[in-house]
């Protein structure tokens, strides 16, 4: 009787212990720790390496456990929306670049100024300005650059050389990589077999805001000073005849139904020139075992040769709780050893910190891309679209005629871009919020 | 029933077999993208039988997530839910096909009516109800409003009740049966084939479902399948299309045989319930 | 005293009636009920998720009167549904009637049809492209056989919402046939047989037996299809983001837009209440319409 009692109770002692072994392993139960919430987007491989650095920074940091939220990319904004209008978003949100300005102006996001200021470790000079410029609003540093990039140029090396053309990247560095070169490159890249069916395209036409680059090379300007659309003067003509005559007069780009489906994808080995975002040789490394292939800078044109940026913002919510550990954490991801590994290891994005500039390590690549100097003339002169906080609204209602024009010759260019920039200009000059 | 011509239903089985091929086809290439390489796909997305068939994609996604916490998740959600829109929505198809009451058609418009409401202006007042209750990050928002029956169900079970003739009603009446014994042990047995219906109808909604579980779960540890596998698809990284696609036909797979097993019982006839034989 | 007339009240139908609908009435009360009534107070202001202005019937008079794209979307939108739900109930109302014909592989052949609806929308957007291309798309393959031109299915702006009619009839005929199914095979044996005595022929048991029997079936495919074909909103959302040239803009991802793209708030619940209202009175015209056509056997009148 007694053992039994006594075995009984030694079982009970047991199990209590565990239990409040088990408790305390939760992350919430700990007295001391912070918990703090970060949310992303992004595929499989992206989350898993985020998750390994939420993890790293957990380590390093035992007052603070990060809790990492992925969602799918196409419905980010959607819950971001339903979780900052109800009160219950993350501490740290990774935000797309296109919506940051316009959330930023709602008040949604933490004024990191302050922090800034008080972390010693912390100067503005350490990052490229382009970096910093894009966080801003009102003069006060509202986030950090994360997955910084912008637009290059790949190329299929194979198809390079069969033409008889010289590497891109030598006329760049030579200055003479313009956009009347990519335009006969593109034609002499094309082929045909004796059916006549296309074996390779020259270059593939982009889509918005990527084939705005031509258009602000010869001088088109998006938005004025008075807040208006131009992209339709005669310059931005220029810009926009060009895609269109590549298309139809010398057929060295597929049309949109010859391109669908990925067709004629840089990846197949069947396209020369492709405009991407520098992300795009993560996937490229795996996929592309049968041909060389490089990057370069986008062409130049007599006014202008800077490409466009494109990152994510990195933001606090402004209602958090833990601000300073925001801050932290936030630093963190965005820091020389996170950076090095996103963008010297796997080449997701471009450097945000000068210093990578400078390192020879960084600019060494044992696997193309091996133009690593690429990137660095992105991140250097690379400008910011004129995002403003009715940007989708007005690119949608312009890109619905002047896509149909591009896609399938619908309509006469200047009138099609007059439409365009008009349908933009309404959208604008309409009062906010209706 | 008198033999048929031999040549009427080789017609019907040709018919069938060409129909059949087209609903088909486009999902072969579905297939077929799944057992390519990246690099083939890559190279010949458009070639409908892979030079090399692999099977890596099928493994390569199933270990990028958590697939088999997903799954249960999925499992679990879609059964629960299930059940309790199958019950609910018969006992107020019950209500609405049976009885003559007060505002009856009324409230029946009114509950058409909600299914016209597109969800998404609702989605923020509906979320801000869950939040007050805490429910978010748990299952009770995608599983509870089941149990309140849906619209489709309840006006899908009502159409087949209509259909049953009064006669019955009348003959349990008279036996004393009180509604809602009527209810358990004379219509829901005859209505199995509408109940069935409605059943498999609920469970694949709920195993589709991407807006409920997206919007009201926080911790990887608690999604469904169909929020892992938009993850595959990336809108501003790199999207690999072979794992999507083997990904598509994990989400898939169990839905299809689910379907294939379960139609023996949603489809037997009526007859066999001793309504046809009147 | 009282016990009888409550008993008495019992016996009667009504209160029974309601106590069954109670489940979905609650449910009503709580979670649509009150959300509908908040989004019909936003559509009456500017509200961006910041700020939130009161402008009363302003969203309502701009859309109507001030807003392009608005009537693209309803145009757009109209247009699908006059195509995509006759079509659609003529074809899944075909394959139930040949799957209930006893053919060898029947459960296959569901099967078989009901397969596309099961295709989650990412996977369905990759499959349409394929499906579609204009260069070497399956369905122009199909069209050459027959010596027409290949069609720019879904960059042609004149041909694109005809491409998204042939997929709900894809995806959709599987759901519908089920429903028919199951209702076709609640017509009594003896019903058939009754008439085959008689004399009649396929067509004529077809149409006198089969068709009024399948009535209420019918005539929830036709409501359900048409609220449907006014929801359209994943596969544009996902394939064709409404163009070329708005040529896909349906009023469901137009408001969507607005509401989650726009942060236009009150726009889109403005949408939303207009496209409430319009369906209210298309379904009420449609139950009406049903007294005359729609055949109950067990109707409590």
């Amino acid at each position: 009787m007694a053992i039994e009692l006594r075995n009984g109770l030694r079982s009970a002692a047991l199990s209590l212990a565990f239990s409040v072994l088990a408790a305390s392993c939760g992350p919430n139960s700990s007295p001391g720790v912070v918990e703090l919430r970060y949310m992303a987007w992004g595929n499989p491989q992206q989350l898993a390496l985020e998750e390994s650095l939420c993890d790293q920074f957990s380590k390093q940091n035992p007052g603070i456990h990060v809790r990492f939220l992925r969602l799918p990319s196409s419905a980010y904004q959607n819950k971001m929306v339903l979780m900052l209008a109800s009160h219950t978003a993350p501490d740290v949100m990774r935000v797309d670049h296109y919506n940051f300005p316009s959330m930023v102006r709602k008040d949604y996001f933490l004024d990191l100024d302050p922090f800034a200021k008080a972390d010693r470790d912390f100067h503005e000079s350490d990052f490229f300005p382009t970096a910093i410029s894009e966080c801003k609003f009102h003069g006060r540093l509202y986030a950090m650059n994360v997955l910084f990039g912008g637009i290059i140029l790949s190329y299929n090396k194979n198809l390079l050389h069969k033409a008889g053309l010289e590497d891109p990247f030598q006329l760049w560095k030579r200055g003479e990589w313009t956009w009347d070169k990519y335009r006969e490159y593109a034609r002499r890249m094309t082929s045909r077999n004796r059916e006549g069916k296309y074996l390779t395209f020259g270059a593939a036409i982009p889509s918005f805001p990527t084939n705005l680059l031509p258009v602000r090379a010869y001088g088109g300007e998006i938005m004025g000073k008075d807040g208006h659309i131009h992209l339709d003067s005669p310059q931005a003509m220029v810009g926009w005849n060009m895609w269109h005559e590549m298309e139809t007069t010398d057929k060295c780009a597929p049309t949109a139904s010859q391109a669908a489906n990925s067709a004629y994808s840089f990846e197949s080995g069947k396209l020369g020139l492709e405009f991407s975002f520098i992300g795009t040789s993560v996937r490229y490394r795996q996929t592309i075992k049968d041909f060389d292939w490089d990057i370069c800078p986008v062409p130049k044109g007599p006014i202008s040769g800077a490409t466009l940026l494109k990152g994510n913002q990195l933001v606090a919510n402004a209602e958090t709780k833990h601000p300073a550990e925001a801050w932290k954490f936030v630093r963190f991801m965005t820091s020389e050893q996170t950076e090095w590994l996103l963008s010297a290891q796997i080449r997701r994005c471009g450097p945000t910190h000068k210093r990578f500039a400078l390192d020879p390590a960084y600019l060494e690549s044992e696997e193309a891309p091996y133009n690593i100097q690429t990137y660095l003339d992105v991140v250097e002169h690379g400008q910011t679209l004129p995002i403003t906080d009715r940007w989708a609204e007005w690119t949608t209602a312009f890109n619905g005629p002047v896509q149909a024009w591009l896609d399938s010759g619908d309509g006469e260019g200047r009138s099609v871009l007059h439409q365009g920039t008009q349908a933009a200009n309404s959208v604008l000059d309409d009062r906010e919020g209706f | 029933m008198k033999r048929r011509f031999p040549t009427t239903s080789a017609i019907v089985f040709l018919l069938l077999v060409s129909l059949a091929l087209v609903f088909v086809i486009p999902l072969m290439w579905t297939v077929s993208g799944a057992l390519k390489s990246a690099q083939e796909f890559a190279k010949e997305p458009d070639r409908l039988v892979p030079r090399h068939i692999v099977f890596e994609n099928f493994g390569k996604a199933w270990r990028a997530l958590p697939f088999a916490i997903f799954v249960g998740n999925t499992v679990f959600i879609s059964v629960v839910a299930t059940f309790g829109q199958v019950i609910s929505s018969s006992l107020v198809a019950f209500g609405f096909s049976r009885f003559k009451f007060w505002g009856r058609d009324a409230l029946f418009g009114v509950l058409i009516g909600t299914m016209m409401l597109p969800s998404q202006v609702t989605m923020i007042p509906v979320f801000l109800i869950w939040r007050d209750l805490h429910a978010i990050d748990t299952f009770i928002p995608l599983i509870v409003p089941s149990f309140f029956g849906s619209a489709f169900s309840v006006f899908l079970v009502r159409q087949f009740f209509l259909g049953i003739p009064r006669e019955l009603d009348e003959a349990a009446t008279i036996d004393g049966a009180s509604h809602l014994r009527f209810w358990w042990s004379v219509l829901l047995p005859i209505s199995g084939p509408a109940l069935a219906t409605v059943g498999v109808f609920a469970f694949f909604a709920n195993w589709d479902s991407f807006e409920g579980p997206l919007i009201y779960l926080n911790s990887p540890e608690k999604y469904t399948l169909s929020v892992g596998l938009r993850m595959f698809q990336d809108t501003d990284g790199t999207t690999a299309f072979e794992q999507v696609m083997a990904a598509s036909l994990i989400h898939i797979l169990p839905t299809i045989i689910i379907f294939f097993c379960a139609q023996r019982y949603f489809l037997k006839g009526i007859a066999m319930t001793g309504l046809g034989g009147r | 005293m009282e016990l009888s007339r409550l008993r008495r009240w019992l016996s009667r139908p009504g209160p029974w009636g309601f106590f069954f609908i109670l489940p979905w009435l609650v449910g009503f009360l709580i979670f649509t009920a009150g959300p509908m009534a908040s989004s019909f107070w936003i559509s009456l202001h500017i509200y961006d998720l910041h700020q939130m202005d009161y402008v009363g019937g302003e969203n309502y008079r701009r859309l109507l009167f001030k807003d392009p794209i608005f009537w693209k979307s309803v145009r757009v939108t109209l247009t699908y549904a006059c195509f995509s739900v006759p079509l659609g109930i003529i074809l899944s109302l075909g394959l139930a009637v040949l799957l209930n014909q006893k053919v060898r592989g029947q459960r296959l052949f569901r099967t078989f049809f009901y397969m596309p609806s099961l295709v989650p929308a990412v996977a369905s957007a990759l499959l349409w492209s394929w499906v579609f291309n204009a260069d070497n798309g399956i369905l122009n393959q199909g069209l050459s056989v027959f010596g027409l031109p290949p069609i720019k299915w879904l960059q042609d702006q004149h041909w694109a919402l005809f491409a998204f009619v042939l997929m709900s009839l894809w995806s959709s005929g599987g759901p519908r046939m089920v429903i028919f199914l199951a209702g076709l095979q609640a017509v009594p044996d003896s019903y058939m047989e009754a008439a085959m005595l008689d004399g009649a022929t396929a067509w004529q048991r077809f149409r006198s037996v089969t068709l009024p029997l399948l009535s209420p079936v019918m005539f929830f495919n036709l409501v359900m299809g048409v609220i449907g074909s006014f929801q359209v909103f994943t596969n544009a959302y996902v394939m064709t983001g409404g163009g070329p040239n708005n040529a896909t803009k349906f009023f469901a991802l137009y408001l969507f837009q607005n509401a989650f793209e726009y942060f236009k708030l009150g726009k889109g619940s403005a949408m939303a209440w207009m496209l409430f209202g319009t369906l209210i009175v298309i379904t009420t015209v449609q139950f009406r319409l049903a007294m005359r056509w729609v055949y109950y056997e067990g109707e409590a009148r």
